[in-house]
């Protein structure tokens, strides 16, 4: 599982730097230069906790950080922070919770080789589903589409997963 | 659907609804990533499984404390499962010493999964059934569960102790050769008498000595047959009688007692039966040698305490139940209900063994130690009761061996022989 954790602490280091950045970008053009470092200590704390927390196997701590991650990629979209600094936050987050998930699955053979097929496919595919989502948002953010064609989008995904989970059901 | 679902769903849900609240398209777009994520699970869903499962055991019969082995092979029919689980639950009562019950990996189509590991576990016959198959899309997110049964039947006998040879001296003999003295004379070891010489009598068999006295007669010495016995084991598996310290059960020292001394016996040679009775009466027929031993073993392993009203007492044991005039040891803590019964015994012509794994010390090492003076006060009243109790069965000539079930099974057995010749002094005398 080695490589599982070294993937997880990357995500967990990407999301809280760029939320750190996307907060103190922000915050030094608005007056708070002064307070600049409770906001990198913030992130730093939160950031740290998580490792802390998933390094002692409290699984727990993967969705958390993803609900903490969302909460500040909704609260910073509306203040105003960088869409896509938030954005590559999002997804290291989810990445994040993905690996804490999978270690949790995987607990009861840690260190075992028999996984190492399993983790590579996992983290390739998980690669990718991340890499096309955030090149999905990414090209909806900087063509400045409008929400009508994004919410027509997210219709047809969710067109498209029905179709899929009824294709399952018939065969 | 797993929990993670309903999450991932609800925060694809939230960041959509605060998009349309407050017009903000990069709210809506920042759930697309999680959408994508959603779909790539939902691409690779595990269909049904097609599998085939074997489970095979080194033996289906173990001694309690001996390891054995299995193997789990699955093969896959179907398709590709990106995350397989596989998991075999094992019964209580069975720990596992070596390997591992789980197996996750990519499961191919043609695949075949093997788990290997050795279990021991405490006596009694379990069935293992449960091997619990579980595929999951790559992300977790969805779960195809089933429940696979390739059925095993495991029995794991209680440990028992070498004994010595136990020496009895039953009324009643078989007409086989075997170590006991049937009092009776015919071709035998020991000497039993004189008489007088008969025709076909072998020359070496005369009493010279006797002859010599006698001018006109021959004399000729007899010797006392050795044969076999007709042994009942009797285990008393009375759930009013079973004393719990903790996890520890004083029924089990006494299933070994009754396993080792059945082993004991058929090593002798002799028939052995045995009847069990708590909950309803089980009950081995007389037999002989290693089957027999399996037989009574196998009938132990399947032994547990019960109540029933109408076994209660041992005096409700039907009678029939006994070989007549045979030899009977009966293994139990003893109550004053067992002494009239008991007595009844030894005035229906059986010769009596009474093997008692002792509840007083089994109590006392198994708890904290007793420090007020009330404790210590009432253990020796206990113990002067207890001791009162088998006195009087001491008292009709039954064999009493009082086991403290810390210390080794054969140290009580020993004590039989020291109260043998006792015993037949009284009978002498009588």
């Amino acid at each position: 599982m080695k490589l599982t954790r070294i993937a997880w602490i990357a995500f967990l280091v990407i999301a809280v730097t760029a939320q750190a950045v996307a907060a103190v970008t922000f915050s030094a053009g608005s007056g708070f230069e002064d307070r600049l470092w409770l906001l990198a200590f913030l992130y730093l704390a939160v950031g740290g906790l998580a490792g802390i927390g998933l390094s002692r196997y409290q699984f727990w701590v993967g969705t958390a950080f993803l609900w903490w991650a969302a909460i500040w990629v909704a609260a910073g979209t509306l203040i105003g922070f960088s869409a896509g600094l938030l954005l590559i936050s999002l997804c290291a987050a989810l990445a994040f919770w993905d690996l804490a998930r999978l270690l949790q699955r995987t607990f009861p053979l840690a260190g075992s080789q028999q996984l190492l097929p399993l983790e590579k496919r996992h983290l390739g595919f998980l690669f990718m589903v991340l890499a096309g989502g955030f090149l999905a948002s990414l090209v909806a953010l900087m063509v400045k589409i409008q929400l009508n064609f994004i919410l027509a989008l997210i219709l047809a995904l969710v067109l498209l997963l029905g179709i899929g989970q009824l294709v399952r059901m018939l065969r | 659907m797993t929990r993670s679902f309903w999450l991932l769903v609800s925060l694809i849900f939230g960041f959509s609804v605060l998009g349309l609240l407050y017009r903000r398209s990069e709210l809506v777009a920042a759930a697309l990533p999680l959408m994508v994520y959603l779909l790539g699970a939902i691409w690779r869903i595990p269909g049904q499984f097609r599998l085939e499962a074997e489970r095979r055991l080194s033996t289906d019969k173990a001694s309690e404390g001996i390891p054995l082995e299995v193997r789990v092979k699955v093969q896959n029919q179907g398709e590709m499962v990106d995350e397989f689980y596989l998991v075999d639950r094992l019964p209580p009562g069975i720990e596992v010493v070596e390997g591992d019950l789980i197996h996750i990996e990519l499961f191919p189509p043609e695949g075949a999964i093997e788990l290997h590991y050795r279990l021991t576990g405490k006596r009694g016959r379990y069935t293992l059934d449960g091997l619990l198959a579980t595929g999951m899309d790559p992300f977790g997110l969805f779960r195809v569960e089933s429940l696979l049964s390739p059925l095993s039947t495991l029995l794991i006998y209680p440990v028992s102790e070498d004994l010595p040879s136990i020496p009895i001296r039953p009324p009643n003999t078989k007409g086989f050769s075997g170590p006991i003295p049937s009092r009776k004379s015919g071709v035998g070891m020991d000497f039993f008498g004189v008489r007088a010489y008969q025709p076909g009598d072998p020359l070496r068999r005369i009493n010279w000595r006797l002859t010599a006295r006698h001018l006109q007669d021959l004399y000729a010495n007899e010797f006392e047959q050795e044969r076999i016995a007709d042994i009942g084991l009797i285990l008393d598996a009375r759930q009013q009688y079973n004393y719990q310290c903790g996890a520890r059960q004083i029924f089990e020292y006494s299933v070994l007692a009754c396993a080792s001394l059945a082993s004991a016996f058929l090593a002798d040679g002799h028939s052995v039966s045995l009847v069990m009775f708590g909950a309803g009466i089980s009950r081995v027929f007389p037999g002989y040698g290693k089957v027999q031993r399996e037989r009574i073993l196998r009938a132990l392993a399947n032994a547990h305490t019960g109540f029933n009203f109408a076994l209660e007492s041992l005096g409700n044991l039907p009678a029939r139940l006994l070989a007549p005039h045979g030899q009977l040891v009966y293994i139990s803590t003893v109550s004053p209900d067992d002494i009239g019964p008991l007595l009844r015994f030894r005035a229906q012509g059986y010769e009596v063994i009474v093997v008692s794994p002792d509840p007083l010390s089994f109590e006392l090492k198994g708890e904290a130690p007793f420090f007020s003076l009330e404790d210590r006060l009432a253990e020796r009243f206990a113990r002067l009761e207890r001791d009162l109790l088998l006195r009087e069965l001491r008292s009709a000539g039954i064999l009493v061996a009082v086991w403290d079930v810390d210390q080794p099974l054969s140290s009580a057995v020993d004590s039989i022989r020291l109260q043998l010749p006792l015993r037949r002094r009284v009978v002498k005398v009588l």
